[in-house]
């Protein structure tokens, strides 16, 4: 597996229908890690126009399905259940697909809590308030605080630039406009030529910026104590792997 | 080159002032600047923010050349230096209009020998169109490049400015802006994170590329000195190494400091010969320097004492345990805020972890020391082989300042005055006189030429058109260039 698939997805292997779910991440994840290196490297104009941003999107998508898998079986089990069910109809919406707004997102007016919240007021969405105060505030000050000062590259050396308290914020502000800019390539919304807006550094810019959001949190969710997680050093490993990995030449 | 040029492009500080060949010639990035040049090139709003000296108008001019040189290329850059006087002075509907202005200018110019023209009255509608209108004929995105848009202690017209960023961002449109850590007002309409990508210029020794960066510079700045000044007892990259991180990464500051080395008279380039340097920088530049900052700072210039308090107290302490970092209470942080942000300016200190445990409960913000500085603070002032291992090493816990210890809790900052234009332009000419806060100043007769032709303050220099100054008598084209970049460096920060 790619360092940053085993980071993302973790390489320790869950059994049973939580176990099948994980794997088909992983091995999704694993392809579409290796399509944009291949594209980056290799890929002409029109090809990085044409499909840097739907690889780019689908390592935001699959990365973020994934790291909900690892803290909240029971979303993605559902998920699972529902495609399995015999009228599953993947010409019809289905209510319990994962989704943007309600998984990632999560709603910007959730209830504080001095205001009493009861359990269906509490956000499960990732990169929601209540996700930040109950797992990732704790999450990436383990992180801050266990990382070897000479581990972890470039990209820890900005990760550590982050304050704690703006950790979520700020990931939930880069997801936010990644998912835009990468949207607008896929639904091919433009009526001006696509390789203006999607040119070679632009793309790259993009696969870069998601490269590094899914390391980011990935390496954070392996430091959280609600999930079961590889050792530090090779989560370090997979960390800097990936980095030396997407290096671009 | 010879060493004469050599030494005069040494002398040059600014990446602004650098005509295109020399330029090349003299700058060298690493793995991590080509990160951010791409990100200046490719589409989509940024902020690249990074304190004086560490870089940005360098990374922003190269992105700016990469994109007029590749006639394929998809994008069509306009760099544009916002070191304008009239702009300083003005905000509102003025701002922009002036600002309109220059953009009109400079895009102008750049299509002077195309078929292409661009005419716009200076509002920001007007210009809107015209660019997309322009992008559409060129059929290329436009990126606009502004250099040295928004500074800490000017803040009047900075709202202005953020709304002409997001409002010329658009598809065909890519906007860019250095800014210096510390901007905080970004006006109504600007979300900072969510209507750019802010990209913070930092270089530190764990970076890849670090050493081999800045040996680099050395090589083609002071080629003489690298053939013949090294030993075996500090190889270039040893050297190059270190003095970077004892200047904290900064490029203009690493430039100061091989110059104090190559002004030493030793055969070979020692740890004797550091040492020596660095308390020369210490006691030439870095002290001087904070005085030189304070008048052009606006309504933050009391802060600039308590920022020399805290400097005062955070080197003393650091330099008795002979280490180069220190982790600082966030409470203390968050109530000297703006002291802090000061003295990363002046390379000082550099924030190398925002937030870190305290062995005595909370958290901390970690900074790394400047080395110069801290040298002067280490009992005997030597740098022994010792020490050069101990501050090449990362392995020392940073020391420790506590909320309730006493070293900080003294410092206290002055409510602040309303918004000031910057002292420096009412000071007497005789202010840009070469000296140590000064050391690109003027030469005694150059003032008293000035003087005599009615050029008595900063503000008089800087407002005069170059045709009035060239009409000085011994005073010819590329005089009046020095003193513009002279002039120049002493009112921008």
């Amino acid at each position: 597996m790619h360092p940053l698939t085993s980071l993302i997805c973790s390489d320790r292997c869950r059994e049973g229908c939580i176990g099948q779910v994980d794997a088909h991440l992983a091995n999704s994840l694993d392809k579409i890690i290796e399509r944009s290196r291949v594209l980056t490297d290799t890929g002409d104009a029109t090809d990085i126009a044409l499909f840097g941003p739907v690889l780019g999107r689908a390592i935001l998508e699959v990365s973020l399905t994934a790291i909900c898998g690892r803290f909240d079986a029971l979303r993605v089990l559902a998920i699972r259940r529902s495609q399995l069910a015999p009228d599953f109809d993947v010409g019809i919406r289905n209510p319990l697909a994962f989704n943007w707004s309600a998984d990632v997102k999560g709603d910007e007016k959730a209830k504080e809590w001095s205001q009493k919240p009861n359990p269906k007021d509490i956000q499960r969405a990732l990169l929601s308030g209540h996700f930040h105060d109950l797992i990732w505030l704790e999450a990436f000050t383990r992180l801050l605080d266990q990382v070897p000062s000479d581990r972890g590259l470039d990209w820890m050396t900005r990760l550590r630039q982050f304050d704690p308290d703006g950790f979520t914020a700020r990931m939930r502000a880069d997801a936010e406009r990644l998912f835009s800019e990468l949207s607008k390539g896929i639904h091919h919304e433009f009526v001006i030529p696509l390789t203006n807006q999607y040119d070679r550094g632009t793309v790259l810019d993009l696969l870069t910026r998601c490269w590094e959001f899914a390391a980011i949190i990935g390496i954070t969710a392996c430091y959280s104590p609600v999930v079961y997680n590889s050792p530090p050093h090779s989560v370090l490993d997979f960390f800097e792997g990936a980095q030396r990995s997407l290096a671009l030449r | 080159m010879t060493s004469d040029v050599i030494a005069e492009i040494n002398l040059v500080l600014a990446a602004e002032d650098f005509d295109r060949e020399t330029f090349r010639k003299c700058h060298r990035f690493s793995p991590n600047d080509e990160r951010i040049i791409s990100k200046l090139m490719a589409h989509g709003p940024v902020l690249l923010q990074g304190s004086r000296g560490s870089g940005k108008s360098a990374l922003m001019r190269e992105a700016a050349d990469r994109l007029q040189l590749q006639p394929e290329s998809p994008a069509v850059a306009v760099y544009l230096s916002l070191r304008h006087m009239p702009l300083l002075r003005s905000s509102g509907e003025e701002y922009q209009r002036i600002l309109c202005d220059l953009l009109i200018q400079k895009i102008s110019s750049l299509l002077l020998e195309s078929r292409f023209t661009f005419d716009c009255d200076p509002t920001l509608s007007s210009v809107q169109h015209g660019l997309t209108e322009l992008a559409t004929k060129l059929e290329k995105r436009i990126v606009l490049m502004f250099d040295d848009a928004a500074h800490i202690g000017r803040e009047a017209s900075l709202a202005e400015f953020f709304d002409v960023f997001r409002t010329l961002s658009s598809s065909a449109i890519s906007c860019k802006a250095t800014i210096y850590p510390g901007v905080t007002n970004f006006g109504n309409r600007f979300d900072v994170f969510n209507d750019a990508t802010v990209v913070d210029v930092v270089r530190g020794e764990e970076q890849s590329g670090f050493v081999e960066q800045f040996a680099d510079v050395v090589r083609a700045r002071y080629p003489e000195f690298v053939a013949t000044r090294f030993g075996t007892e500090l190889t270039l990259e040893a050297f190059a190494g270190f003095l970077a991180r004892s200047v904290l990464g900064n490029m203009r500051n690493f430039i100061f400091a091989c110059n104090y080395v190559a002004e030493s008279s030793d055969k070979t380039v020692g740890l004797p010969t550091l040492g020596r340097a660095f308390l020369d920088m210490t006691t030439r530049f870095y002290w001087p320097l904070i005085d030189e900052v304070k008048p052009k700072l606006g309504k933050y210039v009391p802060i600039v004492d308590p920022a020399r308090e805290i400097a005062e107290a955070v080197f003393a302490e650091c330099g008795k345990q002979q280490n180069a970092s220190a982790l600082i209470h966030r409470d203390i942080v968050a109530r000297l805020s703006k002291a802090f942000e000061i003295l990363e300016y002046v390379g000082f200190i550099s924030k190398r972890e925002a937030s870190k445990a305290m062995k005595s409960g909370g958290r901390g913000t970690r900074f790394s020391l400047n080395l110069c500085m801290l040298l002067e603070n280490v009992a005997g002032a030597r740098l022994t082989a010792d020490l050069y291992s101990k501050w090449n090493s990362r392995s020392d816990e940073p020391v420790q300042f506590h909320s309730r210890g006493l070293l900080l809790s003294k410092v206290v900052i002055p409510d602040l005055t309303r918004e000031l234009e910057p002292e420096i332009f009412n000071d007497p000419i005789v202010t840009l006189k070469k000296s140590p806060a000064y050391p690109y100043g003027l030469s005694e007769k150059i003032v008293d030429r000035l003087k005599a032709a009615g050029i008595n303050t900063v503000r008089d220099l800087y407002a005069a058109p170059d045709e009035e100054l060239d009409r000085i008598h011994y005073i010819g084209e590329v005089r009046v260039r020095q003193l513009k970049n002279a002039v120049a460096q002493a009112v921008w920060l």
